[in-house]
């Protein structure tokens, strides 16, 4: 893992403020994240994960604030090589084999025709590489788009609830090929409405409301809140938030 | 599982983007890999064409036409049959492979990868041309079967004014292609469109059976000069030297529909990049 103290954050978050559709989804959101580490984006469904990850990868427009990616204004093109994004549904193409799905987003990402083999070892799915997207499960295709967001070896890493549908067994296998790649130093930004996911983090963003009501290391939030778990953590807070 | 990872670069330069030549082939690739994977789009492409040149050389044998602008009505036909195959197979098979693209989730990950998004829209193109060649043949073996006259003394200036016609519409591709990122809308725009462009390029009515204002819209258009030449070569046995009016009036719009979709590409790009509608349609 990287130092905390001695590495500049690969993402910088200041003030952010997002609206879509008249609703403030995000009203003033300050943060920071880092390389080398797994940083877990907890909360409701519509608490703002997907908006805060969407301003990280530069698709989102934002009312305010600004949000720094590896030292640049997110979104630039200089950034889309270096910054890897996993939507929630798999982007693959159903009607292309697997391999043929990576060999196009290799062309298109630049990345060389090498990686493909890697990416697809990284999750897993050495077996399944002349199957049909369209044939695999959701699991599998799942898999296949963190391998397309793997392929330019990106350094910051956004996975928007990449477990979703997976069974255990996987699960477990993903987490582990996170905690890898953050061990070579990717900043890795996963987004989870599931509150057992949060113990594998390094670092815990709790979000309720568009707002931040935690951003620390699991540890110590347990510590801080007297709780068992990160599910009654979580609760903690939002009681002691009514309270104020 | 395993990281095939060891080293740790957190902060490294930006690196350059991808060729973008490599862009442009690998989607054309995949559009192609894609489409002939599906039997009723493979049946489809050179039978449509079959029907609607059998059904309109009908209606002038019903008519009593033998000749169009002073031109064979079969060949006549032909030609146009051909300027609707290329225009529709570039600019809105390019646009709608992209909306296919928004459809199935992908759209984001393909806009949000550092590639040019007018190479992406060009490879389409490429695809979609290179998949409708077989309906190009078609058309061009059902003309001769119909008993077309077509007078080509000189086949490199027919080729080179087909060449200039899918250039023209590659250009225009680039320019509607990112419509289709804007709205799902876009597909009823397409069909709209359909019918006036076939009526101001001269597909199946003589450019100069337009009205004058009408005309000159028509002079607006690529299309419309590399249909021209294509009469000219194909039906009048013209010579390079005798179409450079045409090619040259092609190029010139062309390349201003290519500076405007470049452009207005960028805008659009940035405008659903910003709304954050990419995939969320």
């Amino acid at each position: 893992m990287v130092n905390s103290m001695s590495v500049a954050p690969a993402v910088e978050i200041r003030s952010l403020r997002v609206v879509r559709g008249g609703r403030v989804v995000l009203p003033d959101l300050t943060a920071a994240i880092l390389p080398g580490k797994i940083t877990g984006l907890l909360g409701p469904s519509g608490c703002g994960k997907t908006t805060l990850m969407r301003c990280i990868v530069g698709v989102q427009k934002m009312q305010g604030g600004t949000v720094r990616v590896l030292g640049e204004e997110s979104g630039r093109p200089a950034l889309r090589r270096r910054v890897g994004y996993v939507t929630q549904a798999p982007s693959v193409y159903d009607d292309l084999t697997v391999r043929e799905n990576l060999r196009f987003f290799a062309s298109v990402l630049g990345a060389s025709r090498s990686r493909i083999d890697v990416a697809v070892a990284t999750v897993g799915l050495q077996s399944s590489m002349h199957s049909l997207a369209g044939r695999l499960s959701g699991g599998q295709r799942s898999r296949v788009s963190l391998a397309v967001a793997m392929l330019s070896e990106p350094e910051v890493l956004v996975l928007d609830e990449p477990t979703v549908g997976l069974d255990p067994v996987l699960r477990r296998q993903l987490w582990g090929t996170f905690a890898d790649l953050a061990h070579t130093g990717v900043a890795i930004i996963v987004s989870s409405h599931v509150m057992d996911e949060a113990q594998r983090c390094d670092r815990l963003m709790l979000m309720r409301e568009g707002e931040l009501i935690a951003d620390e290391e699991p540890e110590a939030l347990l510590a801080r809140t007297n709780a068992a778990d990160i599910e009654a953590a979580f609760l903690a807070l939002v009681d002691n938030e009514a309270q104020v | 599982m395993s990281v095939a990872r060891s080293s740790v670069t957190v902060k490294t330069p930006s690196r350059p983007g991808p060729g973008q030549a490599r862009v442009v082939v690998a989607t054309a690739r995949v559009f192609l890999l894609r489409f002939a994977s599906n039997p009723i789009m493979v049946i489809r492409g050179p039978l449509g064409p079959f029907l609607v040149l059998l059904t309109f050389h009908l209606a002038y044998d019903v008519s009593g036409q033998e000749q169009v602008a002073g031109l064979d009505a079969t060949g006549f036909l032909v030609v146009g049959m051909l300027g609707t195959l290329v225009w529709s197979s570039t600019v809105w098979g390019a646009g709608n492979a992209l909306q296919a693209e928004i459809y199935q989730g992908t759209i984001s990950a393909v806009v949000a990868a550092p590639q040019r998004l007018s190479s992406v829209i060009l490879g389409y193109g490429v695809g979609s041309m290179l998949f409708n060649l077989p309906a190009l043949a078609v058309s061009i073996v059902t003309g001769f079967l119909l008993g077309a006259d077509f007078r080509i003394e000189h086949p490199a200036a027919a080729l080179l004014a087909l060449l200039c016609l899918y250039a023209c519409c590659l250009c225009i591709g680039i320019g509607f292609g990112g419509l289709f990122l804007l709205s799902r809308q876009s597909n009823a725009l397409s069909n709209f469109l359909q019918g006036p462009v076939y009526l101001l390029a001269g597909f199946f009515v003589p450019r100069s059976a337009l009205p004058d204002w009408l005309h000159l819209v028509s002079d607006v258009l690529p299309i419309s000069h590399a249909v021209d030449a294509l009469h000219k070569t194909v039906l009048s046995g013209a010579s390079v030297g005798q179409i450079w009016p045409q090619l040259g009036a092609t190029a010139l719009t062309s390349l201003i529909f290519l500076a405007g979709g470049m452009a207005g590409l960028r805008r659009l790009d940035d405008v659903v990049r910003r709304r954050g509608t990419l995939d969320l349609l």
